[in-house]
């Protein structure tokens, strides 16, 4: 069994990508070798071209902090530690941007994490990366999942995908 | 950084609970989903039943989980086998699944299985 949870990508985000983002977080380089998702889980190759994920589970874990909300997710094939900033209104990484946009995406994250609870199912959206040696899902936005077929379709949706979208490793 | 070290709640169905299934084993992480048939408000158990296999769900850890008969619930936690061999989930997640599609669900986890086996295969040959 493996360690982090399936991940999607849009197909769209694909060929905007110079990495493609398998499932069961495997890097495939066009213009190099084939990265496995070992070298990956293991921090040495850090997915910086992984833009965006996707994944569908159940929230497992919650730590609240003043600055983000952090929780764990897990999808019955790994489970993997989501970030989700909640300092828009005195981070210096949002200082460029208008101040409407910022304090919409600050009111929009609140009302998110108040909704992660431990045992709903969410689908977590963000970028992927790795925080000391473990992968880490930094949220954009994250949606409680209220019909309950939501993982099922998500599981049937990466294995669709790995043999149509992705290039699987042999 | 916790969660890399929890075990993924691993999808069975519960005919696939018997005491040689690999399943079946101290401490597993499993995920279950079944019909509630019984539940106790002093001892936190209740009973969940797939087709004509049941399994004891502790739910003490479940504080905001509220119990109906007859619906369907599903639930994340470590399997513990009692000294006369009977396993009880220790729940660590549980909610209602009403609506669930028990046949598709069935269907899945069995190709996710052989999808997750076949990539693990590959692994193990790098």
């Amino acid at each position: 069994m493996s360690i982090y949870p399936l991940v999607l990508v849009d197909v769209g985000l694909m060929q905007e990508c110079p990495l493609v983002l398998e499932t069961k977080i495997k890097l495939e380089d066009p213009l190099g070798p084939l990265i496995s998702h070992r070298e990956a889980r293991h921090g040495s190759i850090p997915p910086k071209h992984a833009r965006q994920t996707q994944t569908v589970g159940t929230i497992i874990s919650r730590d609240p902090t003043p600055k983000f909300l952090k929780f764990g997710v897990d999808d019955g094939t790994g489970c993997v530690t989501c970030v989700m900033w909640l300092n828009h209104l005195t981070s210096s990484y949002h200082s460029r941007r208008d101040p409407s946009t910022v304090l919409l995406l600050a009111s929009a994250a609140r009302n998110q994490a108040a909704e992660i609870r431990i045992g709903t199912v969410a689908r977590v959206r963000g970028r992927l990366g790795l925080y000391r040696g473990v992968m880490q899902i930094t949220a954009s936005d994250v949606v409680v999942e209220r019909d309950p077929n939501a993982e099922i379709l998500h599981w049937l949706e990466c294995l669709r995908l790995s043999r149509s979208s992705y290039r699987i490793q042999s | 950084m916790a969660n890399s070290q929890i075990e993924p709640g691993a999808p069975i169905t519960l005919q696939e609970l018997y005491p040689s299934s690999p399943f079946y084993k101290e401490a597993v992480s499993l995920r279950v989903t079944g019909m509630l048939r019984g539940y106790s408000n002093e001892t936190a158990l209740c009973v969940i039943e797939d087709g004509n296999k049941s399994l004891k769900i502790n739910t003490q850890n479940l504080s905001d989980l509220s119990f109906k008969i007859g619906s369907i619930y599903q639930f994340i936690g470590e399997l513990h086998i009692e000294p006369n061999n009977e396993a009880i989930l220790q729940a660590r997640t549980g909610r209602n699944v009403d609506g669930i599609d028990m046949n598709l669900y069935r269907k899945t986890i069995e190709l996710l299985r052989q999808f997750l086996q076949v990539e693990d295969n590959s692994n193990m040959v790098e």
